[in-house]
């Protein structure tokens, strides 16, 4: 595979307890790839050995063809690791900060000044960047800690769960950041729960549980061949412009529709199709056919976060 | 006028390209924390104080009380406090993670120990720049040349450099929930007192030959005295190594360094055993067989780290490695592959040696005496050893009854000694703790005796050590067998 990423079979032990167990996924630069699992599944354990912090027990992961067990050196300059915990130094400010990490990843003279001062406004941390890293709130520290990921322009970015704690506004920051890294050509391995979010975001993802990858690959893959395995009912749901009382009795008239839930008197429905996709549209032809106004129509149980529930048995290990 | 500044900037910024990053950083940090100011500060205010009173009275010569009182100021900051700050930043870099993140930065573990070291260089040389104007004012005082001045000055960096890096190693390994104070006195002070104690044992014996003067004058010239220097020097190498090792992320080989400075030290023993054998043909001198302390010091090391080490501490070569378990890599195992289970050999190597130099000198009661100080730096070893807040030499004894016993043999008649006999012989016997030595009241049978029961309690430790660790072998063999099994 000609991926800048490759994970081959990883296995990693802690003693008699198997965090993970031949994981293998790969992707390419200027692609997210998310990985999604419940608390426990794996996903900070894989992650550190990628980053060169934790070493496997078997199995081994390829950064730009360099292995990160035999050739950590290699590896550590072409990734930048975020970590899910954030420690803050005492008596630095966020200029000293970033300037550290960029000396220690041997930048020197004007190159370190620009890339300390690039990060600063990429990550908009101008107006604070003389304030000491301990008096930082939550989502200013996850910023910095992002910021000090991208110090030395990596190839790759390794991010564990960079949205926990944040609030809407910096979620949506941070997505719109992470579009721009992926669109300059990096490739983004995310971790998280808050899987609507990765939904949009990824191109591609895994979902692993119990140190296992239970599923992987193009979102809209994992979608389709989970529809396929999905065997109760698809349902939609339905809502109108303005009340219509009549259409109650209409839609009960419609071949595939198996079951209507009203949810507002006259406005919102919730479908159950029997039948298969090709007859989905054929529904919403016949309403507007019909002269109804219609608003929404949607089929539901699509996104990640069902996904999700709907493969993982919720067991915490 | 302002692009001169810009122009000194900008070279200032150039030198510090040159610098290990993580001094920039700690000065930087130091010089914002309030512990620095304030103990700095506090060495003034400490300094100033007894100055006004020294002004104040008329007597002529005041130099020499004066010079006291400012250096013990001096010591104490720069051999106390100073380390201490040192200690506690990093052991607060580890617990906040920082060195984790600078762990997969392109700076070593190696850079990383070697930066801190300069940071505290720097701290101490401010702080002593702080005190200096005192000293000079003691020497217009009269009453002292500017030679002892500078003498105790330079005495006192190199001793605080020593104990600097003695709180880095013990930053290193300190357990990150343990109590910061405790662990760094107990680390320091045994290890501190460990060095301070063979230099005492050395200038005793000198005392008792032809003085102090004569040990000093003589101690760079002495070529048994220089391998002592290297000896001293190899086990600080290793030190270093360890707390390197400790502080590289996973991935890293972690043990190959530890291991080559044992090699070197091993070798650097067998030269000395091998040299001492044949000059016992002509006599063998007080000086030559006290020695054989450190010996027994080096050998313990070894044995501890070979016998102790962690898995953990090399996964990477354990990996590589899990197969040359042939007879003809088993030297090269012992010193180069981590794992328990090659320190059997090592061990039988040990008694193999003591056997050796027992048969030399078996009836020379003299040397049973020194020897019986290896169950002083054995304890002592085995207490660091099983301390809980070692990672990676595995604590298989933490009860805290073992450590009360161990203190109360290594102490109480160390005590009981000093306050008994206040003749000349009273340092030898402090610095020699253990129960028997050559005191005038003690027959020959009853030293030889005692340094039987110590040879005995010697041999248990290590038993206790195998027995422990046996358990820990299996596991290893294990996990051994599941590797391969799992590669095929
Ligand atoms: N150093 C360690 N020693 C022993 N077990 C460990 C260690 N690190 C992780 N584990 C175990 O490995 C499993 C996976 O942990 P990991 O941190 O990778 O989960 P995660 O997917 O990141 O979970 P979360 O969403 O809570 O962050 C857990 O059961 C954890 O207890
Ligand atoms: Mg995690």
């Amino acid at each position: 595979m000609g991926d800048l990423i490759v994970v081959d079979n990883l296995t990693r032990m802690f003693g008699s307890f198997t965090a993970i167990k031949d994981v293998s996924f790969s992707f390419d630069s200027g692609s997210i790839f998310g990985f999604i699992g419940p608390n426990g599944a794996g996903k900070t354990t894989t992650m550190r050995i990628l980053s060169t912090l934790d070493i496997a027990t078997t199995g081994d992961a390829f950064i730009n063809g360099y292995s990160v067990i035999d050739e950590p050196d290699k590896v550590r300059s072409m990734i930048g690791f975020m970590p899910d915990y954030y420690g803050a130094p005492k008596n630095m400010t966020i200029k000293d900060y970033l300037d550290f990490f960029a000396r220690a990843y041997l930048l020197k003279g004007e190159k370190r000044r620009k890339s300390v001062e690039y990060v600063i406004d990429f990550m908009d941390m101008k107006k604070i960047q003389d304030k000491h890293v301990v008096t930082l709130s939550k989502g200013m520290k996850q910023r910095l800690c992002l910021g000090r990921a991208l110090i030395h322009d990596p190839k790759i970015l390794i991010l564990d769960e960079p949205a926990a704690g944040l609030d809407p506004r910096a979620r949506i920051e941070l997505r719109e950041l992470l579009k721009i890294l992926a669109e300059r050509g990096k490739a983004i391995l995310i971790s998280s729960h808050i899987l609507t979010e990765l939904s949009e975001l990824c191109d591609s993802c895994a979902i692993i549980e119990q140190g296992k990858i239970l599923s992987h690959g193009n979102v809209n893959e994992i979608q389709e061949s989970l529809q396929l395995n999905n065997k109760s009912l698809p349902v939609i749901s339905l809502s109108l412009l303005e009340p219509n009382e009549d259409i109650l009795i209409h839609l009960n008239e419609i071949p595939f529709v198996e079951q209507v839930e009203e949810i507002t008197k006259g406005k919102k429905f919730k479908l159950k199709v029997n039948g298969n996709k090709n007859q989905i549209p054929q529904i919403l032809k016949n309403l507007i056919d019909s002269g109804y106004l219609v608003m929404e129509f949607k089929l539901e149980g699509q996104n990640l976060e069902d996904l999700f529930l709907n493969i993982t048995k919720g067991e915490v290990q | 006028m302002s692009t001169t500044i810009q122009k000194l900037d900008s070279i200032g910024e150039k030198i510090t390209d040159y610098l290990s990053p993580l001094t920039i950083k700690e000065v930087r940090q130091s010089l914002k924390g309030k512990l620095f100011l304030s103990s700095f500060l506090l060495g003034i205010v400490a300094c100033l104080i007894p100055t006004i009173g020294f002004a104040a009275s008329g007597s002529s010569v005041l130099g020499p009380s004066a010079f006291m009182t400012y250096s013990v100021i001096m010591f104490i900051g720069i051999c106390v406090i100073f380390p201490y700050l040192a200690f506690s930043s990093l052991h607060e870099d580890r617990l906040n993670s920082t060195f984790e993140l600078v762990g997969i930065t392109n700076l070593n573990s190696y850079q990383l120990v070697w930066g801190k070291w300069q940071s505290s260089l720097v701290q101490v040389s401010l702080f002593v720049s702080s005190i200096l104007p005192f000293l000079t004012y003691s020497y217009f005082l009269r009453g002292l040349s500017i030679l002892s001045i500078l003498g105790i000055i330079v005495v006192a960096f190199f001793l605080s450099q020593i104990v600097n890096l003695l709180a880095i190693l013990a930053a290193s390994l300190s357990h990150l929930k343990s109590n910061r104070l405790t662990f760094y006195f107990i680390f320091v002070f045994f290890l501190a007192g460990g060095y301070s104690i063979s230099i005492g044992v050395h200038a005793s014996i000198a005392a008792m030959r032809g003085g102090v003067a004569d040990f000093l004058n003589n101690f760079w010239s002495n070529s048994d005295r220089n391998s002592l220097l290297i000896a001293v020097f190899i086990i600080e190498w290793f030190l270093y190594e360890l707390a390197a090792g400790q502080l590289a992320p996973a991935t890293a080989n972690r043990s190959s360094r530890c291991r080559y400075s044992l090699f070197a030290l091993f070798s650097l023993i067998l030269i000395w055993i091998c040299v001492f054998l044949v000059q016992s043909t002509h006599g063998v001198s007080l000086y030559e067989l006290s020695y054989f302390n450190y010996v027994s010091v080096a050998i313990l090391i070894c044995a501890v780290f070979i016998m102790g080490e962690s898995d953990e501490l090399s996964q990477v070569l354990f990996k590589k490695y899990t197969n040359s378990r042939g007879a003809s890599s088993a030297i090269y195992n012992i010193f180069f592959i981590p794992g328990r289970s090659s320190g059997y050999f090592f061990l039988m190597g040990i008694l193999f040696s003591y056997l050796l130099v027992y048969i030399a000198f078996g009836s020379n009661m003299s040397f049973l005496l020194y020897f019986s100080n290896a169950v002083f730096w054995l304890s002592l070893l085995y207490l660091i050893n099983i301390l809980p807040y070692n990672k990676y030499l595995t604590a298989p004894l933490r009860r805290t009854a073992t450590i009360a016993i161990v203190a109360v043999l290594l102490f109480v008649p160390t005590i009981i000694f000093l306050f008994l006999d206040n003749q000349a012989g009273a340092i030898l016997n402090y610095f020699n703790p253990s129960f028997f030595k050559s005191n005038s009241h003690l027959s020959e049978q009853t030293l030889l005796i005692g340094n039987a029961i110590s040879a005995v309690v010697l041999f248990l430790l290590c038993f206790i050590r195998i027995r422990t660790s046996k358990k820990e072998i299996q596991t290893v063999r294990k996990f051994d067998a599941g590797e391969r099994g799992a590669t095929q």
